[in-house]
């Protein structure tokens, strides 16, 4: 049997290397045999990049929410799952059962706001740190 | 010990040890569950096919701590009893746990090595493997080791593309390639840029090289399959590269770190110290 390890690795190598073909046509990786996060280019390599953003309504502002780090969700996390609903939302697929969970997880991290705006935020990576950043900002609903 | 004989060897000590490995990373997942289970249950978006189908709910806490519990038993049963069968469902039900944890909305890669590792490694039991078939232990070094060098190609390849297309696009041998990538990844998660990053990002011309090396060096791993000493020196590349990308790329990878630690060490170095311990004995 110990023989067929060669096999094993031929077919991980197989799977890899169609997951890294699929992937670049959109499609998803082959799970177990998925492929790195490989950043062909580096993040931020793009002119410029899109990313949703919750907006927080309250008595007398609206306030850009900032991804803070909790116990149940990271930054990073949190900016996964708006960018997820977000896209799904401003693509129409399932609108309104994305809206709905988009507003569950809204309530469930920052609840002291009275409603909630998607915005789609239009950004240019070579101005981050500076000084000056222009950001573009895009109204995609209100919750 | 010729190289046959240390490949072996290190294999075979690999064996126990990624199963003592095995049971902390089962806890760690355990640890994560109930983390992720404290989000509303409607919070959960899996990500793969099969994944809709296994878990089209986030699990409840009996299951998941039941494939825990099965996992963590056939781990230790193969410790006293190796069997391939064992391995195989060892390698299944890793696979099922690591799915509603790392693939739940994105997809985090952590668990991708140590999946693989089970994976690779379902054929090869310690008491089966003599000197010749150092050969089988190096496929499965390969397996793991051209996640990365798969990983360096891609880069390479998309470098060389946009470069021919002329796009627009920022490409690895751009200057400052490396410091948008963490700046973009640390504005993505709302976080706020270290102040020291923006001194260590000033060298930017020192940083092309340093990228340019690294994507190299990625690409390059594969060869730690075939040669003992290799394979030491890119363990201790790999290592500072996800401690790198844990630190400026918040990617983190904390266990496949642990893992490929326990799967690469050059157990043989220490073989001396036990011997002389036993003569003393």
């Amino acid at each position: 049997m110990k023989k067929y390890t060669l096999h094993l690795f031929i077919f991980s190598f197989v799977m890899s290397l169609i997951s890294l073909v699929i992937m670049e046509k959109g499609y998803k990786e082959l799970y177990p045999f998925f492929s790195w996060k490989l950043f062909t280019v580096p993040s931020g390599g793009e002119a410029t990049e899109d990313q949703y953003k919750l907006y927080g309504i309250s008595d007398s502002d609206t306030i850009r929410i900032v991804n803070k780090s909790v116990r149940s969700y990271d930054a990073n996390d949190k900016a996964v799952i708006v960018g997820t609903y977000g896209k799904r939302i401003e693509d129409n697929v399932n609108k309104e059962e994305n809206k709905r969970k988009l507003l569950i997880f809204a309530k469930d991290t920052e609840p002291q706001y009275k409603g909630y705006l998607l915005y789609k935020e239009t950004y240019r990576p070579k101005e981050i740190g500076e000084a000056k950043m222009n950001i573009n900002k895009k109204l995609i609903v209100k919750l | 010990m010729n190289y046959p004989q240390i490949t072996v060897f290190n294999y075979k000590v690999a064996y126990y040890m990624v199963r003592f490995f095995g049971l902390y990373w089962l806890v760690a997942q355990y640890l994560e569950f109930i983390r992720l289970k404290e989000r509303p249950a409607a919070i959960y978006e899996p990500v793969f096919q099969l994944e809709k189908l296994i878990f089209p709910e986030f699990p409840g806490t009996f299951v998941f701590a039941g494939l825990l519990i099965v996992c963590a038993a056939l781990l230790i049963i193969t410790v006293f009893r190796s069997s391939y069968l064992l391995n195989f469902f060892i390698f299944l039900l890793v696979a099922i746990i690591n799915l509603p944890i790392a693939a739940n909305f994105g997809v985090h890669h952590d668990g991708h090595i140590i999946v693989l590792g089970f994976f690779l490694s379902i054929f090869l039991l310690p008491k089966e493997l003599e000197d010749k078939d150092y050969k089988l232990v190096q496929y499965f070094y390969l397996g793991i080791l051209m996640t990365y060098t798969l990983a360096g190609m891609s880069k390479i390849l998309g470098t060389v593309k946009n470069l021919i297309k002329n796009t627009d696009k920022l490409t690895w041998v751009s200057k400052d390639a490396a410091k948008l990538n963490t700046y973009d990844n640390y504005w993505m998660a709302d976080m706020q840029i270290p102040p020291v990053f923006k001194s260590i990002y000033a060298y930017d011309h020192i940083w092309i090289v340093i990228t340019v090396l690294g994507i190299l060096m990625q690409f390059l791993c594969f060869l730690g399959g075939f040669n003992r000493k290799l394979l030491t020196f890119f363990l201790i590349f790999l290592y500072i590269f996800h401690v790198y990308t844990a630190i400026f790329v918040l990617a983190e990878f904390e266990n496949a770190n642990y893992f490929l630690i326990v799967i690469f060490f050059p157990y043989h170095l220490l073989r001396p110290l036990f011997r002389k311990k036993y003569l003393v004995a």
